[in-house]
Order: C-alpha cells, then sequence, then structure tokens
C-alpha cells in the first residue's frame, strides 16, 4: 500500500482517502468508541504531499493524528483504526520511523533537529510538521535556532493560516530560509518539501515551510464529548420534528 | 582521582570505547566546562562529539533527545542543576515518556549529567538540590554518586544504560572528594546502596555531599556520645535499593534521613515511608528528617540552611532519648 500511495497518480487519491477516513475517525469519537480524534479536514493536502516528497528511510515528527504517514508508510488500516481506539500500534508506527507527537505543541522541534543532525552522514532527513499555534512556543525557537545552528537536515512544515507576521520569515534569524506555499493541492506541497528535503539532504541545511491552509473547513468538533453529541443529535432532531410539523 | 577528574576518565574511555556517545552543552568544548569536566575532550574527539551548544536547556535536552532517537548515546551537560528548569518540560514529558509513548519501540538513552547543592557561597541559583522533581517522574533513573569511585563507576552504567539517567554530581566536593579510582573502565550498579560505615545504634540514610557530611558526624557521635552511626549511601534515588535500607533499619532500629534539599517533599519523605513499610515492628523511635529549610536556598547563611555534623548527631541523640 505504501509505494502505490506514494506514486504521483494517487496522491490526490491519497488526500481523498485521508478525508473519508478522517470523517470515520471524527464519527467514531463523537459516539464515545474511540479517544478523542484531531481532525485535519481542510488540511489533507499538507499532510499527504509533505509525507509524499520523502523516501522511507526518512523520518517523520507528526503533530496531528499520525494517521497520514502511518498509512502512507503501509500500516494496515484495521491497525490504524485499532490505534484510534487504544494506541496499541504506538510500536509499528515508531519502526516506520514515525515519532507521534505529545501534548506539547512545538516540543518534538529540537528533537526534529537533533536526530536529523545525528542522521546527516546517511543521507537521512527529518520532515517536522506542526500548526501555526505552536510558532509562539518556546520550543519553536529553540528547535528552528538549533537546527540553524547545527546545520541539521531538517524540513519544518507549518499548517497556517494567513497572520499579521508571516511565519515563513521567522527561521531567518536563525539561518534557517523559509517560502510560502498554498497548501490546497497536494503536489504543489510535494514538490516544495521535495525541493527542501533535497536541499538538506546534499548538506544544505534546514527550511522552514508555510503552507495555507483554510481552517474555516476544518472541524472544531472533534472534542464533543458524547453527551454532549447525544444532545447535539437531540437538537437537531426536535428541529427536523418542528420543520416537518 | 577527584570526583572532575573521574567524570572526566569516565567520558573519555565511554567516548573511546563507543563511537555513539557524543557530550553537548554550553561551554563543553572548546572551554572544557565550566568545571572542567568535559575537559580534553574536544581536542580528542572533535567538535562533532563535543558539541558546543546555544544557551538553551530545553534545546540542550530536546536536541540529545532527537539524537537518541537516531541511536546515539548523549550525555548533555546542563551547567547548574538550578539551571535545569527551562528544560524541565523536555525532561518530565518527552524524555521520560519516549519509551511508554512508543510502546517500548523508542528507549532515549540519554544521562543528563548536572552538578547540584549547596555549600559553594553560590547563592540561590548555583545552590539547589531539585533531585526530588526527578525522582517523581515515572520514567527516569536518579543516581547521585558521593565521590570519585562512585562517580566514574556509576555514570559508565548510567550510559550503558538504555533508559534516561539524572546523573547528579554534588559539586561541593568536586575537588575535595578523593579517593583510588582505577584508570580502566568499570561499572557500578545502579539501584544498589553501600553501606559506608557499619554502626550498632543508628541508621543515617543519605546520598551525595552529605555522605562525608555524615561520616563526619558518625565520628563525633562515636567520640562525644559513644554513639554508633551506620552510614548508608543510597548511590540512587530511583532504582532505590530498598532491601539494604530495610535490612540496616530492621538491624538498629533507628533511623536518620539526611538531605540538603527542603525537608517538605524532599526524598527523605520517600525514605521514611519505605523504612516505615518495611521495617515499622522494628522502630525504637521517631525516624528523624535532618534537612535543607524549606526557604529558597540563602546568599549569607548556607551553613545554616545545609545539615551539619552537629546536626545529625543531634537527631542520633534525639532517636535514643526518644
Amino acid at each position: 500500500m505504501s509505494a502505490a500511495l506514494t506514486l504521483e497518480s494517487s496522491v490526490p487519491d491519497t488526500v481523498a482517502l485521508v478525508g473519508a477516513l478522517d470523517q470515520q475517525l471524527i464519527e467514531l469519537s463523537r459516539r464515545g468508541l474511540i479517544a478523542p480524534h484531531q481532525p485535519c479536514t481542510g488540511e489533507e493536502a499538507v499532510l499527504v504531499g509533505s509525507c509524499a516528497a520523502l523516501r522511507d528511510t526518512d523520518w517523520v515528527f507528526w503533530g496531528r493524528q499520525v494517521l497520514v504517514p502511518a498509512l502512507m508508510r503501509g500500516l494496515p488500516l484495521a491497525r490504524l483504526f485499532a490505534h484510534a481506539h487504544d494506541m496499541s500500534a504506538a510500536a509499528e508506527i515508531a519502526a516506520l520511523r514515525v515519532v507521534a507527537t505529545s501534548h506539547g505543541a512545538a516540543a518534538r522541534l529540537p528533537h526534529a533537529a537533533g536526530l536529523a543532525w545525528a542522521a546527516r552522514k546517511d543521507g537521512v532527513v527529518a520532515l517536522c510538521e506542526l500548526g501555526d499555534g505552536a510558532v509562539s512556543d518556546a520550543d519553536f525557537h529553540v528547535g528552528v535556532n538549533f537546527a540553524g545552528v547545527l546545520k541539521a537536515p531538517v524540513v519544518f512544515v507549518v499548517r497556517s493560516e494567513e497572520q499579521e507576521c508571516p511565519v515563513f520569515e521567522r527561521g531567518e534569524g536563525y539561518g534557517v530560509p523559509g517560502l510560502r506555499v498554498p497548501g490546497d493541492d497536494p503536489r504543489t506541497v510535494r514538490d516544495a518539501v521535495a525541493e527542501a528535503v533535497e536541499r538538506a539532504r546534499k548538506g544544505g541545511g534546514p527550511t522552514l515551510i508555510e503552507a495555507m491552509v483554510d481552517r474555516e473547513r476544518a472541524l472544531p468538533t472533534s472534542r464533543l464529548s458524547a453527551h454532549e453529541h447525544t444532545v447535539a443529535m437531540a437538537l437537531a432532531q426536535a428541529e427536523r420534528n418542528r420543520s416537518a410539523n | 582521582m577527584n570526583i572532575i577528574q573521574s567524570v572526566n576518565s569516565a567520558l573519555d574511555l565511554a567516548m573511546a570505547q563507543d563511537d555513539r556517545v557524543v557530550v553537548l552543552g554550553e561551554d563543553v568544548g572548546k572551554f572544557g566546562g565550566v568545571f572542567r569536566a568535559t575537559a580534553g575532550l574536544h581536542e580528542r574527539y572533535g567538535a562533532d562529539r563535543v558539541i558546543d551548544t546555544p544557551l538553551s536547556e530545553g534545546g540542550i535536552i530536546g536536541t540529545a533527545i532527537g539524537m537518541a532517537l537516531y541511536g546515539l548515546r548523549p550525555v548533555p551537560e546542563i551547567q547548574f542543576a538550578d539551571f535545569i528548569y527551562p528544560g524541565f518540560d523536555q525532561i518530565v514529558s518527552e524524555l521520560a515518556k519516549y519509551r511508554y509513548r512508543s510502546g517500548g519501540h523508542f528507549t532515549a538513552p540519554v544521562v543528563i549529567r548536572t552538578p547540584f547543592g549547596g555549600g559553594i557561597r553560590g547563592g540561590l541559583y548555583h545552590s539547589q538540590s531539585n533531585e526530588a522533581y526527578f525522582a517523581h517522574t515515572a520514567g527516569l533513573k536518579v543516581v547521585i554518586p558521593s565521590g570519585p569511585y562512585e562517580a566514574k563507576g556509576l555514570l559508565l552504567s548510567a550510559i550503558e544504560d538504555d533508559d534516561p539517567v539524572v546523573f547528579m554530581e554534588p559539586k561541593r566536593v568536586y575537588r575535595a572528594a578523593k579517593a583510588e579510582v582505577p584508570t580502566d573502565y568499570y561499572t557500578l550498579p545502579i539501584g544498589q546502596a553501600a553501606v559506608l560505615r557499619e554502626g550498632a545504634d543508628v541508621t543515617v540514610i543519605t546520598y551525595g555531599a552529605m555522605v562525608h557530611t555524615a561520616l563526619e558526624a558518625a565520628k563525633a557521635a562515636q567520640e562525644q556520645h559513644s554513639i554508633s552511626l551506620e552510614v548508608i549511601d543510597i548511590r540512587s534515588l530511583v532504582p532505590l535499593d530498598v532491601d539494604t535500607i530495610a535490612a540496616s533499619a530492621q538491624k538498629t532500629g533507628r533511623i536518620v534521613v539526611v538531605h540538603e534539599a527542603p525537608q517538605t517533599c524532599g526524598f527523605g519523605a520517600e525514605l521514611v515511608t519505605q523504612v516505615q513499610e518495611r521495617a515499622f515492628w522494628y522502630l525504637e523511635a521517631p525516624i528523624k528528617r535532618v534537612a535543607g529549610l524549606d526557604t529558597p536556598f540563602p546568599h549569607t547563611l548556607e551553613h545554616e540552611y545545609l545539615p551539619s555534623a552537629a546536626r545529625i548527631v543531634g537527631a542520633a541523640v534525639e532517636t535514643i532519648e526518644a
């Protein structure tokens, strides 16, 4: 599955599959059948495009649910759903060189810089994915600074909305060049990340990529508890009943 | 050798034997470390294995974690234990939990070396004993040598260990404590306490620089009060050698627990609990704690703040008279 999913023709298909899976996981979490799910609705193209730029020997430090890189590197769907339920695939996912996040928004950035530095002579690159909320966290600045100082082969990809102070410019002071790409086309994202990844692989150092996403399409309902969802369903039913009458 | 020399010797031997061992931290490279513990390593092993980092404890520990995930064995130095707090989240939320949250796949073999403790006129930001924070965190080992022989053998064990170790060095006795130390590679098991002086009347349980104060107290108690103190150096807080402690408590029935850290929720509270769980029916008197005060570490009155031999003797006498 992993090889097929990263072929040129299948990148949009992977985006569609990830979107469908995401909806399933949202639904399961609303029904209280799995742990709370962080949806990636509206951000699938950035996630899939970034992963599609990597070799299987590269490492991934992941902020969102590990669904995308794990799936693209061949984790069976059944194990993916099991993991959403009880995290029982943690070791399998780790063995795919997919490093799952803690709840710290930016804590993984220094890890990615350190790993990339350690791997620099093996032609291995680290990809570190994060949301734009994390760029205010001290560890964002620590991680980008260490990456710049160590010239570590790491690429940071930020899912970002338009804001006054562009994220991609924040690495320059640390010697980390940045660029901004639209985040709605997976192939555009993949090509931009691939260029940065190959530059890093050749010793060119880290890059900070800001991929613009439309958060209006991201669901804020992921943390709806089963109870709240029941209430919401009841209200919706009441509304339908009223309309029918 | 003193402790600085024995730590330096351990790092040198570990780096010579294993290419995966790297040292990183503030001024650990060309300068050789603020206490000289890494002196000469930069010349011997180069800038790729002895890395001068930016001034950021979170960055030092965070990048060490990443290196460890890839298979290296990083030994980061935090210049003073008082400075470790900016890296606290990386230690507690990340380093300590990588093995657990990766289903056992990642082990994060990082050894954080850091000098701790008072008695050097360092004031409130160069004197703290914050070991209890780390002992409280599942996933970390906390190792504290008292002298040069222990420092070298325990540090080499820590570097061999697949799990993270917080290795706290008692800086007050960095140069004052001297001992015969083998120049060759040797290890001491982590989690094994040492009975440094056998005694019949009262057991003193302690670690780090306080071991020397306790030995001084044992001499004074014998001379002044004809009380025989048994002195135990626990050497590691986590894992804790409860068997050695319990055996001694069952023998003497009287316990004094000593540490520099503030008393409230200090590691002494854990030692007291372990003793009463294992040896309650053998106890002849309430267990005494001799600890630092529940205040910030003072600038001028540090020798009033720190447990002294006289305070330890006083506590031992109280357990006899109780």
